[in-house]
């Protein structure tokens, strides 16, 4: 295994992430992964990568990153203007295309303003080492070519408001206004929210007389809304505690989860009923999606004249 | 009629789960079906169930939905808890060896005024019973144990200690547990065991499973030396 990308500046909120993990929730280990699985996906399609493979999460800011060796790269999820520095040279990058990088090249960074979190994939997966490195996991020929997404699946995941949710397994516990309540207002994203959970400030959800919203602790997931004594839901996603012992009053909508963890704090969203019939034909839709979506844009090759290396895109024009 | 610790619920979960409620208590009884439900699951290996959560009185089922309907899907599950095969079977007896007092037992002092026992008593009554653990769970590795004598109980510290040594053994309220880690924490640390309750380079990473039972075996410091040092541990 190389090297292939550096990090400037070690961050919390700059990490390696797969899929993520089913089975470890029974030794109270949390799901963990990506927060949201469907930048991360089509990030690792672009690459010709499989779904498994890990990819850089960037959370806030995309940090400036080093390539130490050629690589395809692609980014999706939360949108930061960047450009890729090339012997004093600015290119732009774009989201949710394939691009080639040159040993040397460096992304420089920025503040991501749409969305919360950034996708970054290698040709190959990354595997960290150390703080501030990353190596390649699998070596590729860089075969995949150029490959991209429509710009509506690109924003799939970022600046939505409503997130849809089905009735909670405790909905007895809470107040017929309580219920009302969530599914008709709205509620800001508050600044202590993070992989564990979104905590959600609005109007304060009450419990029903002679209930306390404490249950018996039993599994919690990804998805799951709790509501505390205080009455402030929390909207759980992928680092939740994997069990827990307050009353929960919805479930996002599986296909939502991906939305919810692109929120930024200060952001309002409302939610708003879904059956189960739906929700999954929503997720099965999603998954094909995911499947189908990366698509080939231009082929590239490298041609040399008088000496000179260019990499050169062709379109087939029909 | 069905024997009350029988009563069962199956329900939609998400859109992505399947809930078993069992009878809404914290009972040996009940938890026995659960972890009998859970082991019966794992050895069907249903194609389309991807990961089961035991609790207390609750198994939690994450299936894909987009393959097969709930109806279906919970039929399955409603044959196994009728038929029976959904029996415990292997339940394990895991022997944790627990360094108590002194150095790594800092509360054992404030313990024993509390409750007005010596720590040969508190040490003797803490490690007697067969305790069950009910499920992990709040860190890795975390067992909830249930069976400890009321006794020793003794509420957490007002001011949580910032570090808590990994494999510290303690009492919060009529609970006792090991923490897996090191974290802050709030319990009344009694003693210390050298074993990991969660080791990620494991087959199995976690030391205990939900079913299983926990008797603490009372050890020298020079022994938690040895054990801490690499000497083979005979569970």
């Amino acid at each position: 295994m190389a090297e292939v990308i550096r990090i400037a500046g070690k961050s919390p909120l700059c990490i390696a992430v797969g899929n993520n993990r089913h089975g470890m929730e029974r030794m109270g280990v949390p799901t963990g992964g990506c927060a949201d699985f469907v930048s991360h996906a089509l990030a690792n399609r672009l690459v010709g990568n499989a779904t498994e493979q890990m990819t850089l999460e960037m959370t806030l800011i995309v940090p400036k990153i080093t390539f130490a060796d050629d690589a395809l790269f692609a980014l999706c999820g939360g949108t930061a203007e960047l450009f890729l520095m090339r012997d004093g040279e600015k290119i732009p990058v774009e989201y949710g295309k394939t691009q080639l990088a040159r040993c040397g090249d460096v992304i420089c960074g920025g503040a991501i303003t749409r969305g919360l979190r950034a996708y970054l994939a290698i040709d190959g997966g990354i595997v960290g080492v150390g703080d501030l490195s990353y190596d390649r996991e699998l070596s590729t020929n860089m075969k995949a070519g150029i490959k991209c997404v429509s710009k509506e699946i690109l924003s799939y995941s970022c600046g939505k408001k409503e997130l849809c949710a089905l009735e909670g397994i405790h909905t007895e516990q809470f107040s017929e206004s309580a219920r009302e309540l969530f599914f008709g207002s709205e509620f800001t994203v508050s600044t202590k929210s993070d992989r564990m959970g979104l905590r959600l400030e609005g109007a304060k959800l009450v419990y029903k007389d002679g209930f306390d919203g404490n249950i018996i602790s039993e599994a919690v997931v990804p998805g799951d809304i709790q509501v505390t004594p205080d009455g402030d839901p929390i909207l759980m996603l992928c680092d939740c505690q994997p069990t827990g012992g307050y009353a929960k009053i919805a479930h996002i909508a599986s296909c939502d989860i991906p939305r919810a963890a692109q929120l930024r704090p200060g952001e309002r969203i409302h939610f708003s009923r879904i059956a189960a019939d739906e929700a999954i034909d929503r997720l099965s839709n999603l998954q094909h999606m995911i499947e189908t979506a990366v698509e080939n844009a231009e082929r590239s090759m490298v041609i040399v004249v008088n000496g000179q290396r260019y990499e050169v895109g062709i379109r087939e024009l029909i | 009629m069905m024997p009350s610790s029988g009563e069962y619920r199956i329900l939609p979960y998400g859109d992505s789960y399947i809930y078993v409620a069992f009878k809404n208590e914290i009972s040996e009884a009940v938890n026995d079906r659960v972890v009998a439900l859970c082991g019966a699951i794992d050895n069907a290996s249903f194609s389309w169930v991807k990961n089961c959560i035991p609790a207390y009185c609750t198994l939690l089922i994450e299936y894909d939905s987009t393959a097969i309907g709930f109806n279906t899907a919970s039929q399955c599950v409603r044959e196994l808890v009728n038929s029976g095969k959904a029996n415990p079977v292997n339940r394990r007896t895991v022997i944790i060896p627990v360094c108590y007092g002194g150095e790594y037992g800092p509360d054992m002092q404030v313990l024993c005024s509390h409750c007005g026992l010596s720590p040969e008593e508190v040490t003797a009554i803490h490690s007697s019973p067969e305790y069950r653990v009910y499920m992990l769970g709040f860190r890795p590795g975390f067992p909830y144990l249930g069976g400890m004598d009321g006794r020793i109980a003794m509420p957490r510290k007002q001011t949580p200690r910032l570090k808590v040594p990994a494999g510290s053994c303690g009492i919060a309220g009529e609970q006792t547990g090991i923490y897996p880690c090191e974290s802050p924490g709030g319990w009344q640390i009694i003693g210390r065991t050298p074993l990991k309750l969660f080791d990620a380079g494991r087959q199995e990473p976690s030391l205990l499973r939900a079913g299983d039972l926990v008797k603490f075996k009372p050890i020298t410091e020079s022994e938690f030396r040895d054990i801490e040092k690499g000497e083979a541990w005979l569970r």
